[in-house]
């Protein structure tokens, strides 16, 4: 259960960052040009999961 | 539900930065081993104290919590590097492919942190990157000029590098851990002086 949570933590990191360059270019005081600075990280996240599929074999036929 | 008050301002940052540590901390010590896990947040620690206090700018509202930033995001930089790199066996084991991915990785974040953490009045001090090409540009994402992710990638890089370098070294654990604590001070100077070149 632990380490579950654990090999997650990369992934929650990087989502938190994501989280965070969203909610500020949506609804906090930054200028919807903030959404920009975040899409890297955000094509990061789902290379990421991409990846952790591939990694894990769950790739569907 | 008010989304806005989900945003974290300047002092919830703290929480932020601290939470990320303690959660790089146990990733390290689990998945990889204690010794890790205590010199990467102790080196990334000192990287950061001197990287707030060595020369570079230090507006006056740069908050003490800064300096513990580099330990997280280097970490994940890397942690991501080796997650996705690991997915190809050819690259399995490249530790200069590694260093770099984590640079390049590490600049892609440093563009949404910065960018967040400015919002937010979370004010990061530079990396020192003026007066040279990149900087001289507009190029910017976001409202994110293109170097200050580079000045995180430089940096990344050469942690990253610098800690590969002495863990493959051969050196016995105490040894390794004096010289990669020595060897940050002119880490940092060598991240100034690079990033000034670029």
């Amino acid at each position: 259960m632990l380490d579950r949570f654990v090999a997650r933590i990369p992934t929650l990191l990087l989502a938190g960052v994501v989280l965070l360059g969203a909610l500020v270019g949506l609804v906090g005081e930054g200028d919807p040009d903030d959404l920009l600075a975040t899409a890297p990280a955000a094509l990061l996240l789902v290379g990421y999961l991409w990846a952790g599929r591939r990694k894990r074999g769950g790739r569907a036929s | 539900m008010n989304l806005g008050s989900l945003i974290p301002d300047a002092s919830d940052w703290r929480w932020v930065v601290v939470i990320s540590v303690f959660l790089v901390g146990v990733h390290a010590y689990r998945k990889l081993s204690p010794y890790f896990a205590v010199t990467w947040i102790g080196a990334g620690a000192l990287f950061g104290a001197l990287w707030c206090a060595d020369g570079f700018e230090w507006p006056a509202q740069v908050r003490s919590e800064v300096v513990l930033l580099p330990v997280s995001l280097f970490y994940l930089a890397a942690a991501l590097t080796k997650g996705i790199v690991e997915t190809r066996d050819r690259l399995r084991g490249n530790h200069f492919f590694h260093v770099l991915m984590t640079g390049v990785f590490a600049g892609l974040l440093g563009l949404s942190l910065e960018s967040s953490a400015d919002a937010s009045g979370f004010h990061l001090p530079s990396f020192g990157i003026d007066g040279n090409l990149l900087s001289s540009s507009d190029m910017e994402i976001g409202g994110v000029p293109l170097a200050v992710g580079l000045g995180w990638a430089v940096a990344a890089s050469a942690f990253y590098g610098i800690y590969k370098l002495f863990d493959h070294a051969g050196l016995s654990k105490p040894l390794q851990t004096v010289v990669l604590f020595v060897s940050m001070p002119f880490l940092v100077q060598g991240v100034k002086a690079l990033s000034e070149m670029l």
